[in-house]
């Protein structure tokens, strides 16, 4: 037994012997190539279907009965909130993971492709009754809104497909601690442990309430909880947005140091951020419901506490860029208080994407501060503030670094390299991205502070002076949405001949080093376990007290609508 | 000893009568959030009492015991619904809550739980959780309104409380029995 | 392992985030500025046989002071159309027939989720003369873009 499990284990650090020297091995690199294509796929369409409604809002375009609006809007949703970004990130941190821990194992990489066909196939569900106008209820789902029991059933396979990836990372990263006894795992895969925890634990609540819909939606049970069931959905929701901001935050901390010719931020710092941003985040989520019934005011304020809590991870996050840029920039010679920065490499898209990405956080963060304080809330809650906030913070904070970051990865995976072209071609579609997602979100944001509703088609209200005054807003969406589609168009082009086309060549893989100086990490941020627990203590704070009410004094449920 | 400064701190802080009264107002915030960050306050300050009574806790405190079965019932203690509505209406034993949880729960935990055996540590954990689950069923099951500045719905939930708190402990023990951190080191 | 620098930032971002958490507290205890919390459970599906929605509509309750009891239901308010004269306190009471709408009037902080089988309470003071667009902000169907009605202020 003994002998065996030596033997396994040597042909394991053969294997990441070769792995280092060798790049990627084919079959992982097929699995990620896959993830991404659909990735960007989902894109492609998202996008168009985004361009869609943008023409919509600015009155210039009246959708077919066919495909309505609020069609398109799920959809839209659906593609880019679910498809793309789930997707993107596990086909980046599997490649993440096989680059750092010597290879994936191959039960591993089995998992990871039944998730990859449950994902599909359970997408295809959900987008069935859509297009047939059987499930025109957003990607938010809120009951008493009924869609057809397809969509949800098609939902509960896109999570389990989810979950085999979250699992199979579990497994590789024990595999390899049990190897490397004493070591910490490896940065990149840290960050990747941290965004599957997070993966798993915040899909929980919104498998419970899919499970409570799908008996309802099918008539077999005759009413629903609907605060239980929306106070479930965002538990999930907004984790599954700062699941993305996590893995854009992993390759602003590990990728873009090595790009810019630098070194790593403090890894004891980056790792606490991680384990922060895990135990702290499902319980953010409360503040969609801030101008709900039913919950008292002071649980709605010790609220405001958890959801501006997640505010100071990325405030370290924002002092810990902009260091590592400085000090890089100072060793290339960059002189005066801010005259280093010219020596950033700006023409490279691998580091202008996410630097852009990384000072649009700056307003978006803000911004999210401030909506999540109660009475501030109130003013711009279901606006058009909030679309251009989410624009902001998944459109350009989220979306830009995962450009950035496929002009090295998509090489990496395929074998091939990035050529000045393509990298030319980069950085003119990081400049149409910016200026198209500035311009739309900019009057989202304006026009919502005056009142104009989110997820609301193209009206007038009967020609009331009020929504006739924000039409010219609305008009900056068609342009910026415009811009919008041309960027995705390059983008999409970029990844593709990246992916088939590009000249062949070994590309690597950019992980930054941390400072020759730096102090040893201590052990206890390898305590997985601990930050479960605290995280489930803390889930427990912020979520008993609503549900036990809603739960406890429920009024009496509501019979599932069909109101489209 | 910066942190004995945070630790002192937070105590104040938890001390303003608006925050006091906010976390007061509701029965699960007052046990579960209030007295818990009075422990962690203790627990920070405890570094101060550490250098500066050094003698004093290796004489009484030596291998831990004494002071973690302080600090058991020093919990334990305020766990019942009737210390709670005490502190509500008495202003003495209001001023107890504040001086018993940080400096006869917070200082005496930071002091014993280095000392203590894995033994201990872990039968200190089980008994909280037994603990627990007892008192989120005594709250939840109760039929009658345990305390009087509550209503029966807050017990309830106080109860829920309890039960996942308890529900993240047995987490940690399972975690921690079935994990081998000798593997890993 | 930290720089003087980064304290100084942690330490203005904490800051910042207590100064937060203290302004949204002295607004919500101290100015009773706290966003709408009523929580008064409803059947709703008997809207209509429950006192006070069974007779939906404005009654003035003091001087300068009126009620408003509404549902709302795919896709209007009950009632609609409603006036008030200036510098008038408006207090409403909500709640919804079937699906989750929105309850929000442009140009005023009014803005509330309207659940079905909860009583949903918000007040506003209206100053200035005018028409104000009342709209349902929570997509709830097909004909949601069209949910809308006016509060007239003499």
């Amino acid at each position: 037994m003994e002998t065996i499990m030596n033997k396994s284990g040597k042909t394991q650090v053969i294997r990441e012997k070769v792995n280092k020297v060798l790049g990627i091995s084919l079959e992982d690199a097929r699995l990620t190539k896959s993830y991404l294509s659909v990735a960007f796929l989902a894109i492609l369409l998202g996008g168009l279907l985004g361009l869609l409604q943008g023409l919509n809002r600015a009155g210039l375009l009246e959708l077919p009965v066919w495909l309505n609006y609020y069609q398109v809007l799920t959809a839209h949703g659906l593609l880019l909130v679910v498809v793309l970004s789930a997707f993107f990130t596990i086909g980046y941190f599997y490649a993440g993971l096989s680059h750092t821990l010597g290879g994936l194992l191959p039960k591993v990489r089995k998992m990871a492709w039944i998730g990859f066909w449950m994902k599909i196939f359970g997408f295809v569900l959900a987008v069935i009754p859509i297009l047939m106008n059987e499930a025109s209820v957003m990607y938010t789902f809120y009951p008493p809104m009924a869609a057809s029991p397809i969509f949800y059933i098609g939902l509960v396979f896109i999570v389990l497909g989810v979950w085999m990836c979250a699992f199979g990372a579990f497994i590789n990263v024990a595999s390899w601690r049990k190897r490397n006894p004493g070591q910490h795992i490896p940065i990149l895969s840290f960050f990747a442990t941290g965004v599957f925890v997070l993966l798993f634990f915040g899909s929980l609540p919104v498998a419970i309430e899919v499970f409570t819909i799908i008996p309802w939606a099918f008539g077999w049970v005759e009413t629903i909880n609907v605060m239980v069931a929306r106070t479930l959905f965002w538990a999930f929701g907004h984790t599954l947005v700062n699941i993305w901001y996590l893995t854009a935050v992993s390759a602003w901390y590990v990728i873009v140091p090595k790009i810019i010719g630098g070194r790593r931020w403090n890894d004891l710092l980056t790792r606490i951020v991680v384990i922060a941003l895990v135990i702290m985040n499902i319980t953010g989520g409360f503040h969609h419901q801030i101008i709900d019934p039913g919950i008292s005011e002071p649980v709605k304020y010790m609220h405001v506490f958890m959801s501006l809590a997640i505010g100071f991870p990325s405030l370290m996050t924002a002092y810990a860029m902009f260091a590592v840029f400085e000090r890089t920039a100072r060793r290339k010679g960059g002189k005066g208080l801010v005259g280093w920065y010219k020596k950033l490499p700006w023409g490279d898209v691998r580091f202008l994407a996410p630097f852009i990405a990384m000072a649009a956080f700056i307003p978006a963060g803000a911004g999210g501060i401030v909506q999540s304080t109660n009475q501030l809330n109130q003013v711009v809650h279901n606006t058009m503030w909030i679309v251009g906030h989410f624009h902001l913070t998944l459109g350009m904070s989220v979306v830009m670094t995962f450009f950035g970051i496929s002009y090295w990865l998509v090489p990496y995976v395929s074998k091939r390299v990035l050529t000045p072209q393509i990298n030319k071609l980069g950085v003119i579609q990081t400049i149409i991205w910016t200026i198209g997602m500035v311009i739309m979100s900019g009057a989202m944001h304006w026009v919502g502070l005056l009142g104009s509703p989110r997820r609301t088609s193209y009206s007038t209200y009967f020609d009331n002076a009020t929504a006739l005054s924000w039409d010219p807003y609305l008009f900056f969406l068609a342009i910026g949405g415009t811009l919008l589609m041309i960027g995705v168009l390059i983008q999409v082009y970029a990844v593709f001949y990246l992916m088939f086309f590009a000249p062949k060549g070994n590309t690597e893989f950019p992980v930054a080093e941390v400072e020759e100086d730096a102090a040893p990490t201590p052990r206890w941020t390898e305590r997985w376990g601990l930050w479960i627990v605290c995280m489930i203590v803390l889930v427990g704070m912020a979520y008993v007290i609503p549900l036990v009410d809603f739960i406890v004094n429920a009024p009496p449920g509501s019979p599932p609508y069909k109101t489209w | 000893m910066k942190q004995s400064g945070y630790g002192l701190i937070l105590l104040l802080v938890m001390l303003l009568p608006p925050v006091a009264n906010l976390l007061e107002s509701i029965m699960i915030t007052h046990m579960h959030m209030q007295m818990p960050i009075l422990v962690i306050a203790g627990f920070l300050m405890a570094k101060f009492f550490q250098q500066h009574y050094l003698q004093f806790f290796a004489k009484w405190n030596e291998n831990g015991v004494p002071g973690i079965l302080l600090f058991t019932i020093i919990m334990a203690y305020w766990s019942l619904p009737r210390t709670m509505d005490e502190a509500l209406t008495l202003t003495s034993v209001e001023a107890f809550k504040f001086v018993s949880l940080p400096f006869l729960a917070g200082v005496p935990l930071r002091d014993s739980w280095p000392k203590l055996s894995s033994f201990w540590k872990h039968a200190l954990i089980i008994f909280f959780t037994i603990l627990f689950l007892a008192l989120g069923w005594l709250y939840m099951w109760s039929p009658v309104q345990l305390c009087n500045n509550y209503l029966v719905i807050e017990q309830i939930t106080l109860g829920w409380g309890f039960i996942s708190t308890a529900f993240a402990m047995v987490v940690y023990l399972v975690y921690s029995y079935f994990m081998d951190f000798s593997k890993y080191e | 392992m930290m720089h003087r620098s980064e304290k100084v930032w942690l330490f203005l971002s904490f800051g910042m985030i207590i100064g937060f958490m203290l302004i949204t507290g002295y607004q919500t205890f101290a100015l009773e500025m706290g966003p709408p919390s009523y929580g008064e459970r409803i059947d709703p599906q008997k809207v209509d046989e429950t006192a006070p929605f069974d007779n939906p509509g404005i009654k003035q309750i003091g001087e300068d002071e009126y009620e408003v009891v509404m549902t709302l239901q795919v896709f209007s308010f009950t009632p609609s159309k409603i006036e008030v004269p200036a510098g008038s306190t408006v207090h409403f009471i909500l709640t919804s027939k079937d699906v989750v709408h929105g309850f929000q009037v442009a140009e005023t902080n009014l803005n509330a989720m309207v659940v079905p089988g909860y009583v949903q309470k918000i007040t506003q003071k209206f100053d200035n003369p005018g028409e104000y667009l009342v709209l349902c902000n929570e997509y709830c169907g097909a004909g949601h873009q069209m949910m809308s009605t006016t509060i007239t202020v003499k």
